[in-house]
């Protein structure tokens, strides 16, 4: 049971970046939301103010209701994420041979995700910390996942952590360089955000498909995290019912979105390394 | 470490060419010199930063080979002791030619965390307590997250000229190894150093040297490790205030617009 549910909440990391309709990466890290820029998403959600009488000008203080950012609800929840990673990751090192724990705070961990940035957006509490520490904690999830794999699948470690290293590199590279875009750039361009023409990319036509199909985009986001955790327990545990069931779903399910997601994985390493010393700096 | 320097003449916005030309004057005379972008990957500090990324990677594949025959381990901290002195050059090389970049800090700083996340890694698989093997689990978090915010929180304050971020907030430790190289030298190299050992001593078959490394393992390498973690952890601290007064801030300038 604890199987089941295990896979289904090791889906959700990403199910919470599909609402709103902007993907994972770009929500987190481009200029839709949490934003350097001046104006956070909160302005989308007030009226305009000529059609409220003039009021009395509030002070230039954080106003007292307002919770200080490090306290907003979705940052509470990521921390709550950190502990139960941590947590599930000392079951899985203190006793490998009953997965039961580390699955149960793991999946935890992982439906917590889901629920931040709906909260964010919910209760108004977006902020640069949050998004930030949601793309922290998620690396370290996946790179935790991989870690483990390391012990289960000794033979293939250099793999999982050429994938580590894959994962870090790839989102390192493509927040610096959108952050690069946004406090250097006061033009904001879409696309490659060049200046100039924008040249036909091939790199850039994959992952606009990537993109484009919110469909293909969940499964190539859910695939690695089912597959890394499907793994896992096919290595821990043997003769359990549904093992073949399990065996079939990673390799003829998750197998394919994992490989696509590296290959955008690349492809966004890809555009961050040859845009990033372009981005013009403020003279 | 490289530095990023801004450059100080525009590129020609006016008449964007098929070579994308950006120009920079060089500290040596007047002389203006033209380089391309696909230059940017060929700098000297790039070509180091590259053959510290193959490096690793070789050395990662020896670690693990040394894992079943214990015979690789030299071979594989070679590669790794190669891997992190390049660090020590690459940023040297950048400010000799004249080649800092953007892409060669953060090439520089992703193949750092990378290094030390591999070596991190390995030693889980050589210690056998589940204590120890979290303990450098979380030593990893907290690189990565430490470094991660940091970076972060400079390139917001980098666009506002207003912040009052100046070393009199931060704490004496982070003051000092910022301040002083020979301390930051030595948490680095130290922090490094005590990883390395720790390998290289799971290895070692015991000899007279083995008392020797032990000895500069546990008193010299090891508090430097542990301070270098202190600074990453304050580090971390200061960054999360820093961006949360960076939305704390932006928050407030959206309610004055409000109005």
């Amino acid at each position: 049971m604890f199987l089941a549910l295990f896979l289904l909440a090791s889906s959700f990391p990403t199910i919470s970046s599909l609402s709103p309709p902007s993907p994972f990466l770009y929500s987190v890290l481009s200029q839709s939301t949490p934003s350097y820029n001046d104006e956070p998403l909160t302005s989308t959600t007030t009226p305009s103010s000529s059609n409220i009488p003039p009021q009395i000008p509030q002070p230039a203080v954080l106003p007292t209701k307002q919770l200080p950012t490090w306290a907003y609800v979705p940052n509470l929840i990521g921390y709550a994420r950190l502990l139960f990673l941590s947590l599930s990751l000392h079951y899985a090192y203190s006793s490998p041979s009953k997965p039961g724990k580390f699955s149960i705070l793991y999946a935890t961990s992982a439906l917590l995700d889901a629920l931040d940035g709906k909260a964010a957006r919910y209760l108004n509490q977006v902020s640069n910390l949050g998004g930030l520490l949601d793309m922290v904690t998620d690396r370290l999830t996946t790179s935790s996942m991989l870690i483990i794999l390391t012990q289960v699948y000794k033979k293939y470690a250099v793999l999982w952590l050429g994938l580590m290293g894959l994962d870090i590199s790839s989102h390192w590279m493509f927040q610096y360089y959108n952050a690069l875009r946004k406090t250097h750039h006061k033009s904001s361009s879409k696309g490659a955000g060049r200046t100039g023409e924008v040249k036909m990319n091939p790199l850039k036509v994959v992952v606009d498909y990537y993109y484009r199909s919110p469909i293909f985009f969940a499964y190539c986001c859910l695939a690695p995290e089912l597959f890394y955790g499907g793994l896992y327990i096919l290595g821990e545990f043997d003769g359990f019912k549904g093992r073949e069931v399990l065996r079939k779903f990673v390799w003829w399910g998750c197998f394919a979105g994992t490989v696509v997601k590296q290959v955008t994985n690349l492809a966004q390493l890809g555009e961050a390394i040859m845009g990033v010393d372009e981005v013009e700096p403020v003279v | 470490m490289p530095t990023t320097r801004r450059s100080k003449s525009p590129a020609k916005k006016a008449n964007p060419s098929p070579a994308r030309k950006v120009t920079k004057s060089t500290t040596e005379g007047a002389k203006k010199e033209t380089r391309t972008t696909g230059d940017v990957f060929l700098y000297v500090p790039q070509l180091v930063g590259y053959s510290r990324v193959i490096s690793t990677l070789l050395s990662m594949y020896y670690m693990t080979l040394s894992l079943t025959t214990g015979s690789h381990y030299i071979l594989a901290i070679n590669l790794y002791l190669f891997s992190f002195i390049g660090d020590l050059f690459d940023g040297m090389a950048a400010r000799k030619f004249n080649q800092s970049s953007k892409f060669g800090g953060v090439l520089d700083m992703v193949t750092d965390r990378c290094t030390t996340a591999g070596m991190l890694v390995v030693l889980t698989w050589i210690f056998n307590e589940p204590s120890t093997k979290l303990l450098f689990l979380f030593l990893f978090f907290l690189d990565i997250s430490s470094h991660w915010m940091q970076m972060t929180s400079s390139l917001m304050l980098g666009s506002h000229h207003k912040s009052r971020e100046g070393n009199s907030k931060k704490f004496i430790l982070v003051r000092l190894f910022y301040e002083s190289y020979p301390f930051f030298g030595y948490c680095c190299v130290g922090a490094e150093l005590t990883y390395v050992l720790l390998y290289v001593l799971n290895y070692m078959p015991s000899s007279p040297l083995t008392s020797y490394v032990e000895i500069a393992l546990w008193y010299v390498c090891v508090p430097a490790c542990v301070l270098k973690n202190f600074v990453n952890v304050a580090q971390l601290g200061s960054a999360s205030w820093v961006i949360a007064e960076e939305d704390v801030r932006a928050f407030n300038e959206e309610q004055k617009k409000k109005l």
